[in-house]
């Protein structure tokens, strides 16, 4: 249960409190589905995971990227996340991304020419602008879910429509 | 531009609003339009975050400093110098626990320092000492935006961020890095109506000395 303890009607706890302010909730999910959506898939949601992971953020952790999915990401893989730079599973341009992103997340002042020159090498210019746009928007979001203390979600919300509910093998 | 571009010049065009080409690599990446649309939003209003305006600048500033963003820095919202915000508030912000700033000042700004940092950070004490001061749907703004102007932070990484010459003024939900949508134009309008002084598109700058 969110810390809101007043929320607004909706499917999830995401709605429930983004919801509060309807304007604002649509203006940014907008912007964040067309920001995740220009970069590769797979180099997106294993860096969405990987933030989760350092923010804590037990909703995030309970979504997956379809296409992310579809494009063969599978959830060894996702296990392996924090192995990534000895794990055979990840290309050196993942790996690449993935130290990125926990940067960002982590102490993005920290970031430096040399940082993002690597990245440019591992993926090329435009994508890495729109990755560093994408990773935006993800922290942004996250750190609101552990803000708010949302729950993991039991069914995706309407403003992420390309996303489902982590199916864990038992 | 204040700092080194890490990215081609003709990408970075696009974030100071020279692309004439829209075929061009700076017309192609849409991020400079989707940052400034995205920056019209907060303004106190019926359709927005409604936080005092005076309040919702110190939370802005004190993320302008802690991102090392020059440009925001050195802005100033219009709107909320008419409430009262000075540049002796705003010098306190960086240091704000030992500062004589307000107490409901300080607890909203606990949140941002919060976040900023970790969001699990966010503790009970600092969600519950927010809630003497704040109702709860204050609270929720002080997150949302708290989360919301960490946002220049693509434009540092990127070495586009403008610097502190580009701005250096007022800013008036007028100025053109807002755009010029419906929605803004109906908040422009509730201000006017709420006695806010707000000029007119085109009525030129209201530049201040600054840091």
């Amino acid at each position: 249960m969110s810390r809101v303890e007043r929320p607004a009607a909706g499917k999830t706890e995401l709605d429930q409190v983004w919801g509060l302010r309807p304007h604002f909730y649509k203006e940014f999910m907008a912007d964040h589905a067309r920001s995740i959506a220009r970069v590769d898939p797979v180099i997106l949601e294993l860096c969405r995971l990987h933030m989760a992971t350092v923010f804590t953020s037990a909703f995030s952790l309970a979504l997956r990227y379809r296409p992310a999915l579809d494009a063969g990401l599978t959830e060894e893989k996702i296990a392996a996340i924090p192995r990534a730079y000895n794990s055979p599973l990840f290309s050196p341009a993942e790996r690449q991304c993935l130290q990125f992103a926990e940067q960002f997340a982590i102490q993005a002042s920290s970031i430096d020419d040399g940082d993002v020159k690597k990245l440019e090498e591992a993926i090329g210019v435009e994508p890495m602008i729109y990755l560093i746009k994408a990773l935006s928007v993800m922290d942004q979001l996250q750190r609101s879910t552990v803000a708010f203390r949302l729950a993991p979600p039991a069914e995706v919300p309407d403003t992420l429509p390309d996303f489902e509910i982590v199916k864990l093998a038992a | 531009m204040a700092t080194t571009p890490r990215i081609p010049e003709e990408y970075a065009q696009g974030f100071t609003m020279l692309a004439g080409d829209q075929n061009s690599p700076a017309a192609r990446i849409a991020i400079p339009q989707e940052l400034n649309r995205l920056a019209g939003i907060p303004i106190a209003s019926a359709r927005s975050l409604q936080l005092d305006p005076v309040l919702h600048e110190c939370v802005r500033l004190f993320n302008a400093n802690y991102q090392g963003c020059e440009y925001c820095k050195n802005a100033r919202q219009a709107v909320a110098v008419q409430a009262g915000l000075d540049e002796d508030m705003v010098s306190k912000l960086t240091r704000f626990e030992t500062s004589d700033l307000p107490e409901r000042t300080k607890a909203a700004l606990r949140i941002t320092d919060a976040l900023a940092s970790a969001p699990q950070m966010l503790t009970d004490e600092i969600w519950n000492g927010a809630r003497q001061h704040f109702s709860e749907l204050e609270v929720v703004d002080l997150v949302l935006l708290s989360c919301y102007t960490t946002g220049s932070r693509v434009a540092i990484i990127l070495g586009v961020e403008p610097g502190k010459e580009a701005s250096s003024r007022l800013f008036y939900p007028t100025d053109p890095v807002y755009g010029d949508s419906p929605d803004l134009n109906a908040a422009i309008e509730a201000l006017k109506e709420g006695g806010v002084a707000v000029k007119e598109r085109g009525e030129g700058y209201d530049r201040i000395p600054m840091g």
